[in-house]
């Protein structure tokens, strides 16, 4: 790049159109290419300002609708949905914690696979005596052996 | 408003504990028991087992008993209570005396089971005897058998006990 000109200030007035192109000055340019170079890089500079996206303006007219938008929108009172949202939210919680507690805390099923089984057995039969038959996979029974054929 | 929703959850979780506790403490629901009375024999001639209509819900429970014949006898089906004796006759013979004393950590019910016998004593009154005296432990439609009780008119008695 070249070094800039004494005349860039001067230039970019013009450019912004705070001043206008003298006879001087145009020649100038004509003839230092430090100063063309600025000339275009304002240009493109201008012309990539100019292609970026433009926020929507407000009309004057629009204006006073504009603010009092704004206005309602800081003065009145945010609406409860949210509170009520949350506490819904608590509650469904809470409601889940109970169903899963009561299920904790209430008396349990016999787990599928958990067998019956004979834990004592006794007779007070004179000379009999009692035993448990039955295979795994099988219902078991308590059995009382007496001593003859008919005790009754 | 968020200070209200913990409000509001304490108490409910207090609520609850104190609901849960309460029911902790409180009895166990009565069992549902049943049971059905079988004379069981053995009848010359009889090549195949034979079963009563009525018995194809505990068929299985006594297919490996060694009988050819068995008959219904009674049923008994209903609601008994926690620590408490229920007798329930089963015939001019025997009864049944049922008591669910506990539940046990894999849900099975502790049921005490005496099978009382009148039978006539020495001096020639009749006396009740326990012909068995056992301690159970139930699993919801698991089944368990009492048998080897001689009846009167031949073969024996088999019980079959279930809880729910």
């Amino acid at each position: 790049m070249n070094r800039p000109c004494t005349h860039q200030n001067e230039l970019e007035r013009w450019f912004d159109g705070e001043a206008t192109l003298g006879a001087q000055l145009e020649s100038h340019i004509e003839e230092c290419s430090s100063c063309k170079e600025h000339v275009e890089f304002l240009r493109e500079t201008r012309a990539a300002i100019e292609a970026l996206p433009q926020s929507p303006e407000i009309a004057d007219a629009q204006m006073p609708a504009f603010l009092e938008g704004i206005s309602e929108g800081i003065h009145q009172p945010r609406r409860r949905f949210s509170g009520i949202w949350a506490m819904a939210s608590g509650v469904a919680a809470a409601l889940i914690a109970a169903v899963a507690m009561m299920s904790m805390l209430t008396a349990p099923e016999a787990p599928i696979g958990a067998e019956s089984k004979v834990e004592t057995y006794s007779t007070d039969i004179e000379g009999a005596s009692v035993d448990v038959l039955g295979c795994e996979n099988e219902t078991q029974t308590v059995w009382l052996n007496t001593p003859d054929d008919r005790e009754i | 408003m968020r200070f209200l929703s913990l409000k509001i959850l304490t108490l409910f979780a207090v609520a609850l504990v104190a609901v849960s506790a309460q029911a902790q403490d409180s009895a166990p629901e009565p069992v549902e028991f049943t049971f059905v009375a079988i004379k069981a024999s053995n009848v010359s001639g009889v090549t195949q087992k034979s079963y009563s209509k009525s018995l194809e819900s505990v068929r299985r429970d006594i297919a490996s008993l060694s009988y050819n014949t068995f008959e219904k006898k009674s049923a008994y089906s209903g609601t008994i209570p926690f620590d408490s004796k229920t007798k329930i006759p089963i015939d001019n013979t025997y009864s049944l005396i049922v008591e669910p004393t506990a539940v046990d950590q894999q849900g099975r019910i502790k049921l005490s089971t005496q099978v009382i016998m009148k039978k006539v004593g020495k001096d020639g009154k009749m006396v009740n005897v326990k012909a068995l005296d056992t301690v159970l432990s139930m699993a919801t439609g698991k089944k368990l058998n009492l048998g080897g009780l001689k009846l009167k008119d031949g073969g024996d008695l088999l019980i079959v006990l279930s809880v729910k």
